[in-house]
């Protein structure tokens, strides 16, 4: 059993995979504890920084986990494959939101943004925190693309893996999304010396 | 101006510094870990396995303390090593099995040279 705890934190996450199918609580334990920061923060950022929603969904993925660990096929890469489940939560969340946007209103594509969020962008004072609230606005691919590549380390093959997109629409989209990212900041920037100026 | 792009290392500390001490509902943990434990009854029995020992056994993790075991284990075999005595243990030969005449018994050996009472040359 001395041997079996030592073991835990040195096991790849495929193996505590399988260790989780298994039946063994400390791997899962283990795993979650990887991997809980990293997922928040992707549902945080892609669903408009609404933290309710966000350990809903975490919740969500790691349910999906533990009731059906077979799902998993060891020959991927964990990682790859557990943010692949997240993006599509996020899909289906938005087309959700498509279908009540239809059903409810024609209009402001911002509402479904956290309200509380949006106050909180007026009092931010520092760049990085406004740039990430513009970030809310860009295209649901995009920010994802921008969160896998710059967040996460991905390549851009195992980002194309994980979206299910082929190579060349990844980084053409990577290229408008950090083109569109930079325009803002200059925007942004300009805005505050003009600002702090007056 | 406007398209000129952010670098990528410009990207990677942004990210790296935005919301870094988030972190999800601690609840959220308990909650999994529960629904874990009533799915993970149906599996399989493991805590009473052997495996976690033999594999910590048989790998090559803790090697010197594994060598230094096996070492005091053969220097004590070695010091506790007693030879046997043979001056304790008789010859072995059962003379009741023996299917030779009685030859020892002198009386029965012909001609009766051991017997010096009836021996003719005297």
């Amino acid at each position: 059993m001395i041997f079996r705890q030592k073991h835990i934190s040195k096991l790849s996450d495929e193996q505590l995979m399988a260790n989780i199918t298994a039946g063994n609580p400390k791997a899962f334990t283990e795993l979650y504890e990887r991997y809980n920061k990293r997922i928040y923060y992707f549902f945080l950022r892609m669903l408009g920084s609404d933290a309710e929603l966000a350990n809903d969904f975490l919740q969500d993925l790691f349910l999906k986990i533990i009731q059906k660990p077979e799902l998993y096929k060891p020959t991927h890469k964990f990682s790859g494959w557990l943010f692949s489940i997240a993006h599509n939560m996020c899909k289906n969340e938005y087309r959700r939101r498509e279908v009540r946007k239809n059903f409810k209103t024609e209009g402001n594509p911002d509402q479904y943004i956290n309200p509380n969020f949006q106050e909180d962008a007026i009092n931010k004072e520092s760049l990085i925190a406004e740039v990430f609230n513009e970030l809310e606005l860009l295209d649901e691919s995009q920010r994802s693309i921008l969160i896998l590549k710059y967040k996460e380390n991905f390549s851009l093959k195992e980002i194309s893996d994980i979206l299910e997109l082929p190579v060349g629409t990844i980084k053409s989209r990577l290229h408008y999304a950090r083109q569109e990212l930079s325009k803002r900041v200059k925007q942004k920037e300009t805005f505050n010396g003009e600002s702090y100026g007056k | 101006m406007e398209n000129k792009q952010m670098s990528e290392q410009e990207l990677i500390s942004m990210f790296a510094n935005d919301a870094k001490g988030i972190a999800p509902d601690t609840s959220v943990q308990e909650r999994l870990e529960y629904a874990y434990l009533l799915k993970s009854t149906g599996y399989k029995t493991t805590q009473n396995s052997f495996l976690g020992m033999f594999t910590g056994l048989f790998s090559w993790s803790n090697l010197p303390a594994k060598l230094a075991l096996a070492s005091v284990v053969i220097v004590i075999s070695i010091m506790n090593f007693q030879p046997k005595n043979e001056q304790l243990f008789s010859p072995g030969v059962d003379t009741t099995l023996n299917s030779v005449p009685l030859r020892i018994d002198t009386a029965g050996m012909l001609p009766f040279f051991g017997d010096t009472c009836s021996n003719g040359q005297s």
